[in-house]
């Protein structure tokens, strides 16, 4: 169904189009806060408060820019809700067993296992890099936002993050790479 | 020739720029001495002393030092167009894959992560998810959809939770001290009690039309009661504040008599040393000028209490050379 329709019988009031748009965008919503915030319990909680907000501000909803301004709500409600555990230094860190909970789309449990263990290599590794390097990474590569969009969400010059996408995206290869010399060095050693 | 007329000539012997009895003379030279013969072929590219490796080394040490971290601009031109067209520049970035093998290996994370990072914008919050979200929006749905009618004691906290909250607070007293305690005591007596019959009223009024329109009374009550007992105690640290410094005052102006004494006594010794000084040695004509000191000294420093030397005293005040002598060398 169109966005634009949804989001016009949601301020009409009608719970099924309200139902509609949350499992629309739900998935997008609990990602963004678990990528923030590394943690499912409180990922699955501030997308939850983060919902009640939207509905609370539905009229201020619109079809152009929906998903960069869903963004900036969850955003802001993360780092709320990181500066109240005076956690924004550690943020982004995530436990091993919560990323091996991360749902696969791979067919076969061997491929599933395999795409585990990448996701769970790409989340160690962005966990390792600067806490802007991440959220460009979120933002663009993750979440599909444009430049522009960007930098008005993390209020940054657009320069800024022209040169930093690039180079966000580079260490986040070369840690990769690290990481796995590293495992089959490790991998060696144990055999 | 020499091995060092070789040396120069080289150059020109390799344009083709030397006179030919020149060349004649340099392709003796390198018939004869090895070493130079070595350096005309290395310098003419027959022989190659750099292995490939050693080549590579040399070249992305040098590109390091001039244009910068050659792997990194190759990777992001990687990033910025994958090496798919004919261009002259997706084939130098090729050949560079080709003979960089990290670079390689994290061109094909970066080919990985181009499909990995998408892959991860949704995530499955759970079956339970969408119910909970419906119940909560049902739940505020129930309450009104308009904004949030919250209790003093949620405003409160909220206020209280902002980082920026310590800094407000600091700023605010620092205010409050600066305008009660800065001017005189006087005033500031006069400005703490408007400020007090002030802020009470303007308490007032804030906390009824709080009371009317948002909460419970018993609660109003009792922040009403914690802020005026906060208020009375600022009172209490004002009066001893105000204790103090009457007392730094007036020590200060003991301080102030106490060291214009001395400065006055020590003005008078010295000017009573320099009439002494000026009757003695001055010709007789000259030494009217001398009693000017005298007259000059009590209007400028009333306390120097200045009392010259008689003149018949001159000689005694005068210490004679040997004790003199004496004195210094026994106060050494």
């Amino acid at each position: 169904m169109d966005l634009s329709l949804i989001l016009q019988r949601c301020k009409a009031g009608e719970e099924a189009a309200w139902e509609a748009l949350v499992r629309r965008y739900q998935a997008r919503v609990y990602g963004i806060a678990f990528h923030y915030l590394g943690n499912t319990e409180d990922a699955r909680d501030l997308a939850q408060e983060v919902f009640v907000r939207i509905y609370r501000n539905l009229e201020m909803c619109e079809p152009d820019g929906f998903v960069p301004w869903l963004a900036k709500i969850t955003r802001n409600a993360c780092i709320d809700h990181l500066r109240r555990k005076k956690a924004r230094t550690t943020g982004f860190q995530i436990a091993l067993d919560e990323v091996a909970e991360l749902p696969s789309s791979a067919p076969g449990p061997e491929r599933e296992l395999e795409a585990k263990a990448k996701k769970q290599l790409v989340h160690r590794a962005l966990q390792s890099l600067t806490f802007l390097n991440r959220e460009i990474i979120l933002l663009k590569e993750i979440q599909g936002l444009k430049i522009g969009q960007i930098a008005r969400l993390l209020q940054v010059p657009l320069g800024t993050v022209k040169s930093r996408s690039n180079r966000a995206k580079i260490e986040l290869a070369r840690r990769i790479a690290a990481m796995r010399a590293d495992g089959e060095k490790t991998s060696e050693g144990l055999s | 020739m020499k091995c060092s007329e070789f040396e120069e000539g080289l150059g020109g012997y390799l344009a083709g720029d030397l006179p030919r009895r020149k060349i004649r003379r340099a392709e003796a030279h390198a018939t004869r001495c090895p070493r130079c013969r070595r350096l005309m072929q290395i310098a003419s590219g027959e022989l190659d002393i750099l292995s490939p490796a050693m080549e590579e080394d040399l070249a992305r040490s040098i590109l390091d030092r001039t244009s910068g971290d050659l792997c990194f601009r190759a990777l992001e031109n990687w990033c910025e167009s994958a090496p798919g067209g004919d261009t002259p520049e997706n084939r130098e970035l090729r050949e560079h894959l080709a003979r960089c093998p990290e670079c390689a290996a994290t061109a094909g994370i970066l080919k990985e992560l181009e499909t990995a990072l998408p892959d991860l914008a949704e995530i499955d919050p759970g079956p339970s998810f969408t119910r909970n979200v419906l119940r909560a929006t049902s739940s505020a749905r129930g309450a009104g959809a308009g904004p949030e009618r919250k209790t003093v004691r949620e405003i409160w906290f909220g206020l209280v939770r902002r980082p920026r909250f310590e800094w407000e607070a600091a700023y605010v007293a620092a205010l409050l001290l600066v305008f009660v305690f800065g001017g005189s005591l006087d005033s500031a007596r006069g400005t703490w009690f408007r400020l007090e019959t002030a802020s009470t009223e303007r308490l007032h009024s804030v906390t009824d039309t709080v009371a009317a329109q948002w909460i419970d009374p018993l609660e109003l009550d009792r922040i009403t009661t914690g802020v005026i007992e906060r208020k009375e105690s600022i009172g209490r640290a004002a009066g001893d504040i105000k204790e103090h410094s009457s007392e730094l005052a007036g020590r200060a102006v003991r301080l102030e008599k106490s060291a214009g004494t001395a400065f006055q006594k020590t003005i008078g010794g010295m000017l009573r040393k320099l009439h002494s000084v000026f009757r003695r040695y001055l010709p007789e004509e000259k030494k009217g000028e001398a009693s000017q000191i005298r007259r000059v000294t009590p209007n400028l420093f009333p306390q120097a209490a200045f009392t010259p030397i008689e003149e018949n005293n001159y000689d005694s005040a005068q210490p004679v050379k040997g004790e003199h002598d004496e004195q210094s060398s026994r106060s050494l």
